[in-house]
Formats: structure tokens, C-alpha cells, sequence
């Protein structure tokens, strides 16, 4: 296991609304330096909204977030995180690019806005190896299986060296076998590059067996704790409850 | 067949068209790719307004349609991410609107001036040399300022969200293709025609994404698609006397035939998707 540390990511009472629609109530959650955290929760519970705040790309009402001790998110903080999306709709996959392509955009931020890319193979070659995607640097991404695609793009957030590697839905769409092997992937990332992992899923069991650490959003913090001393009934009823009692009362 | 390049306004034809057939399939490829292919067609609308404008008040077309075309594409980019528009409804209303504000213009002018056809469907004597010249400076700015871009640019135009949490000013990048595209709309105008400019935009790009292994690849072939659609174009406009926006644009439809035709036998011998 890492050495748990200093905290990276810090979130203190940070409120978000759509509206009038509140999506995050005052969630307050440290993430130490190397923790493999999974944020786990019902759908439209805040998971994305949570990691879009991190991100930056969303503007929490009210609140803090700090990112390795500084508030506002800048170029140099935002280069130590490691973005893997969910696969969306936003990426034109009908396109033809390269695994090469692909992983080198994770480079793009390196350089400042107008100055001619530097193209660095070594590091390209080096985050493919990491990911086993090596073998495949010069193949289509729409060639690829969904797990393969994934790996690609970990590849992609992890070529700029990051200190945090923040995932949203890794899996959505990828067979069982893949799903392992991509866990298996992340504890390694973990273990031996002590990467911090932020990990996002609605994956309930798998979740809860990958992970060192699990917490559950559902608008609120309902549950934080390692899963070495998981209370899967308190976690489940604390986030679920109210969902799988409707459930059981429809069936 | 040599005739051709012995008069001037060819030759012209030939530079400017030579200009914009690099250009206008470069910035085209960021567009496909962003989905936002529409913006070219909708800024050529536009264009015609600013033509409008320019023959009533006996302006320069050029350069009325190039500040006209560059505030509506500010103002698109304005409305789709400050006011969370969606980006293809906002194209649709300035698409007709651009058109609606020529014809009334046009309409209201007592003697608009003959040549309103030409900047429709083009014309290679309506560009002069120091057209010519301008429309070449433009696209070098285009292309070199692109080059110094590209990697974030692709980047933002690939997976915006991604980009801008890695700390790419996805913003500026957005509002800077939007105003390179508004540049290539009003310099292609006079060639090809305001309401043709936006097919040499997507027609080289569809054609070589079929093709292409790479995105650098679909880039090159696209621009290689555009300038072999623009030289033989402007080579049958000449010799069968017809209009050269029209005639470029066909041919690059017959080149975009071929390439779906040579894309589907690779598929079926290669098995693939």
C-alpha cells in the first residue's frame, strides 16, 4: 500500500445548485496524498457535479476546494491532475486518430498557447507502456475494443505526469474481463507510481472491492471510510435507502 | 489547354484559388470534428449580408463581409458558451436571418449593381491581383497561426471538457477558429461564391476522413482535396464557360464519390468496420 500522506484535495462545505435545484449540500472530504478513493452514489446523486468542482469546470456556490493547499485552480495544479472522462458523446469517434494522436494531446498543456508543440515520443511511449497499450501506438482508436479505448485514455492523463489521476465512469460500456484488468491497472498506477486516484462509479460491488477508501454522495456526504472497515449496511442505507425501499415496494 | 494560364485573371483565379483551397479544408477539419460544420454555411449567409451592405453603400465587399462575418461569428460563440445556447440552434437562426437581412437590403436598394450572381455562385473575374494578394496573406496568417495552436486547438476540438480541466484555454481557442473561419468565408466569397464557400470547407474533409489513417492525415489529404477540386474546377470553368464556385464544388463531390468508392473496397478487403 502507499504511504498515505499530506492532503491534495480538500473540500470544505462546498454547496452546488443547478438553479434552484441543489446538487452538492455542504460536502466537506479530504483526500490524502495516495489514497484510492471510490466516490460511489445513486444517479443524479452529485458524483459528477463533485468532480466537475474539483475540476474546475464547474463554480461551487458556496465553499472551498483547495488542490495541494491553493484555492484557486492554476495551470500548475491543474497539470498535476489527470483527467480519464466518462466516454461521451462529445468525442467524435467517427474521426480517424491514432493511439499516438490521441495520448500526445495530453502533452498540448505542456506549452505555453502560442508556441509550435514539442512532441515528445519518449513520454508518449512510456505512458502507453504503463497502460499495455504499447503494441498498439500506431493503430485507430476506432479500431479499439471499449477497455482498450479506456486505456488509451488513462494513457492520455497519465503522459503529463500527474500527481492525481481523477476518473468518471471508467467502465460504462466495458465487458466484465476489461472491467478486472482496468481495476488491476489502477491499483498498480496506485501502488507503485503513487498516483492518488479518484475514482467515480456507480459500480456499487465492484467499487467496494477495488478501492482503499470509499465515499458515497447522494447530494450530501453519506458515508466515508476505508473499506478495510466497510459497514456495507450503514453505507447502503446512509446513500440508498430511500431508493431501495421504493425498489423492493415496486417489485 | 496551356491558353488558360496565359491571362491575367486566371492566373489570379489560380493564386487566390490555390490561397483558399489550403486554408479553407484546414480550418474545415477542426469544424467536422468539433460537429460544427454548419458554422461555414451559416457565416456565407452572413457574408451575403455584408455584400449587401457593401453594394449600397458603394463599400468594399472584402473587407465589409471580413468585420461583419467576424462579429456574428463572436456573437455565435458569445450566445453558445456565456448563454449555454445549443451551438446548432444558434447556426440555424443567424443561417436564414444573414440571408432574410441581404434580400431585404437588397430589395430596398434601387440598383444593387448586376453583379449581385457573381457573389453568389462566384466568379474568377470578379478578383482582382490585389485581392488575390490579400486573400493569400490572410490564409498564410490562418495557416501559420493554426501551426502555432494546433495541439491544443485538436485537443479542445477533440474533448473541450477535457482540455479545459487540463488547463487548456478552451475559451479562446473556441472564439479564435470562430473568427480564422469567419476570415476564410470572406475571402473565399468572390471565387467561390457566398452560398458555395461552406461545401470547400466539409466536402475535402469528408472525403479524406474516409481515407485517412490519422488525423494529420485527414488534414493533408483533405488540403490536397481542396486544391485538386479548385485547380480542375477552375480548368472546366474556364473551358466549358460555366460558373467556378459551382463547378469547384461539384468536383469536389465527384473527388468525395471516389473516396467513398476507394474506402469501401478497402473495407471489404480489409474486413473492417
Amino acid at each position: 500500500m502507499p504511504t498515505v500522506s499530506s492532503p491534495c484535495i480538500s473540500l470544505v462545505d462546498v454547496s452546488f445548485s443547478y438553479g434552484t435545484v441543489p446538487i452538492l449540500e455542504h460536502i466537506t472530504l479530504t483526500i490524502q496524498s495516495g489514497e484510492f478513493i471510490g466516490i460511489i452514489g445513486p444517479n443524479g446523486g452529485g458524483k459528477s457535479t463533485l468532480i466537475k468542482c474539483i475540476l474546475g469546470l464547474l463554480t461551487p456556490d458556496s465553499g472551498s476546494i483547495e488542490i495541494f493547499g491553493e484555492k484557486l485552480l492554476t495551470q500548475s495544479t491543474q497539470k498535476k491532475i489527470g483527467y480519464v472522462p466518462q466516454r461521451s458523446e462529445s468525442q467524435n469517434g467517427s474521426f480517424p486518430f491514432t493511439v499516438r494522436e490521441i495520448v500526445d494531446m495530453g502533452l498540448a498543456v505542456k506549452s505555453s498557447l502560442f508556441s509550435f508543440h514539442h512532441h515528445d515520443e519518449k513520454a508518449i511511449h512510456k505512458a502507453l507502456e504503463d497502460t499495455g497499450m504499447e503494441t498498439h501506438i500506431e493503430e485507430k482508436m476506432s479500431d479499439l475494443s471499449g477497455g482498450q479505448k479506456q486505456r488509451v485514455l488513462i494513457a492520455r492523463a497519465l503522459v503529463g505526469n500527474p500527481s492525481i489521476l481523477i476518473l468518471d465512469e471508467p467502465t460504462v460500456g466495458v465487458d466484465q474481463k476489461s472491467k478486472h484488468d482496468f481495476y488491476t491497472l489502477l491499483k498498480s498506477l496506485n501502488t507503485t507510481k503513487k498516483i492518488t486516484i479518484l475514482l467515480v462509479s456507480h459500480d456499487t460491488d465492484a467499487i467496494t472491492e477495488e478501492v482503499s477508501t470509499l465515499a458515497c454522495i447522494n447530494k450530501a456526504l453519506t458515508y466515508h471510510e476505508p473499506t478495510k472497515s466497510l459497514n456495507k449496511k450503514l453505507m447502503m442505507e446512509s446513500t440508498y435507502g430511500k431508493y431501495t425501499k421504493k425498489l423492493v415496494h415496486d417489485h | 489547354m496551356m491558353e488558360i494560364f496565359s491571362y491575367p485573371f486566371m492566373q489570379t483565379a489560380f493564386i487566390a484559388g490555390g490561397a483558399i483551397a489550403l486554408v479553407a479544408p484546414l480550418i474545415g477539419s477542426f469544424l467536422v470534428l468539433k460537429r460544427y460544420a454548419l458554422i461555414a454555411d451559416t457565416l456565407s449567409h452572413v457574408a451575403l449580408a455584408g455584400i449587401a451592405v457593401a453594394l449600397i453603400t458603394k463599400t468594399e465587399p472584402l473587407y465589409v463581409t471580413i468585420l461583419l462575418c467576424i462579429g456574428v461569428s463572436l456573437l455565435i460563440e458569445f450566445l453558445r458558451q456565456k448563454r449555454g445556447l445549443q451551438g446548432d440552434a444558434v447556426l440555424a437562426m443567424f443561417l436564414p436571418g444573414g440571408l432574410a437581412v441581404s434580400v431585404v437590403l437588397l430589395s430596398l436598394a434601387r440598383n444593387p449593381g448586376a453583379g449581385i450572381t457573381s457573389y453568389l455562385f462566384g466568379s474568377v473575374t470578379t478578383v482582382s491581383l490585389n485581392d488575390a494578394l490579400f486573400i493569400v496573406a490572410l490564409a498564410i496568417f490562418s495557416i501559420i497561426t493554426i501551426a502555432s495552436v494546433y495541439d491544443k486547438l485538436l485537443f479542445a476540438a477533440y474533448d473541450e471538457e477535457t482540455a479545459k480541466a487540463s488547463g487548456i484555454q478552451t475559451t479562446f481557442l473556441n472564439t479564435l477558429l470562430m473568427v480564422l473561419t469567419a476570415l476564410a468565408v470572406s475571402i473565399s466569397f468572390r471565387l467561390v461564391g457566398a452560398l458555395l464557400v461552406g461545401a470547400l470547407m466539409v466536402i475535402p474533409v469528408v472525403s479524406s476522413e474516409l481515407l485517412a489513417a490519422s488525423f494529420k492525415q485527414t488534414i493533408a489529404y483533405a488540403m490536397m482535396f481542396g486544391i485538386a477540386s479548385m485547380f480542375l474546377g477552375l480548368i472546366l470553368s474556364f473551358s466549358v464557360n460555366i460558373p467556378a464556385g459551382s463547378t469547384v464544388v461539384l468536383v469536389s463531390l465527384l473527388f468525395f464519390l471516389l473516396s467513398f468508392l476507394l474506402s469501401s473496397k478497402k473495407h471489404v478487403i480489409l474486413g473492417n468496420k
